[in-house]
């Protein structure tokens, strides 16, 4: 008997919600410091 | 006329790593999406390891060294450490609330949930509430040498759980995977999984050093503009 290839499930949508939260995360952090320097 | 033009280098310093780090973030993505293999079991979800895995090692790398420097701090009694070190548990904290983020949205589609309470998940959680009552002491004692003492203790202790973060997969029965790299025996991971994950750590370590420098640079600015006002 021959094994069946596994067909790897469809779940796309849940790493482009984490890539883009924490994108905007880091990407908050740092327009916030940039924001404080010029200030200085 | 106050001289704000040491601070202003380490910030500007601090802004250039971080820069670089961002645009790095942008070819891990790239990386991960165009040269990894889709896992089979897990599909484009296990992706999202090449930024949580990374995310957790910043985090509990400023955590361990805020503990270090606040350890120091107590011992030769150097502002510098001190500054350090509060620098490194708020950019902790932000590499934390990515950890924490982006770990249930790889736990939902792979073990149906979003959230746990086992061993691992709890622990990284209370890490991450000392650090935020870490940043919470700081900004709430207004003596200089007080703050840095009380808050170095708290530092301290916070440094001694992060052992028990990485250990406790193998403390507790736990749903978290085991270790592949951090680990006695070689990794686990075809080469181009591993490529990209070590890209990715690189990345993150030098936004980490961006971020650090950054703040850094900002405390000792508002110090400057602190001690001018007092002056006057």
């Amino acid at each position: 008997m021959r094994a069946m290839p596994i067909e790897p499930p469809s779940n796309g949508q849940y790493l482009l919600a984490a890539y883009l939260i924490g994108s905007v995360i880091l990407l908050g952090y740092f327009l916030s410091l940039w924001l404080k320097s010029r200030k200085i | 006329m106050t001289d704000f033009s040491p601070a202003a280098k380490v910030v500007k310093r601090g802004l250039v790593i971080s820069t670089l780090g961002l645009i790095g973030l942008a070819g891990v993505f790239v990386l991960a999406l165009g040269f990894t293999p889709v896992e089979a079991r897990q599909g484009l979800a296990q992706k999202i390891f090449y930024l949580h895995v990374p995310a957790a090692w910043s985090a509990l790398l400023a955590f361990s060294l805020v503990g270090i420097t606040s350890s120091l701090y107590l011992w030769l009694k150097d502002p510098r450490l001190d500054r350090f070190a509060a620098a490194s548990a708020e950019v902790g904290v932000v590499f934390a609330a990515v950890m924490l983020t982006t770990g249930p949205i790889w736990a939902k589609p792979i073990w149906g949930t979003w959230w746990t309470w086992d061993a691992r998940l709890t622990l990284t959680l209370f890490v991450f509430f000392l650090f935020l009552g870490y940043l919470a002491l700081r900004a709430a004692v207004h003596d200089a040498a007080e703050r840095a003492r009380f808050s170095a203790v708290v530092g301290i202790l916070g440094m001694l759980l992060v052992p028990f973060v990485h250990l406790s997969v193998y403390l507790f029965r736990t749903l978290h995977p085991q270790p592949i790299v951090l680990k006695p025996s070689a990794p686990s991971l075809p080469t181009s999984m591993l490529t990209t994950l070590l890209v990715s750590t690189l990345v993150f370590t030098l936004l980490y050093l961006g971020f650090v420098t950054t703040r850094y640079g900002l405390t000792l600015a508002e110090e400057v503009r602190e001690d001018a006002r007092n002056a006057d």
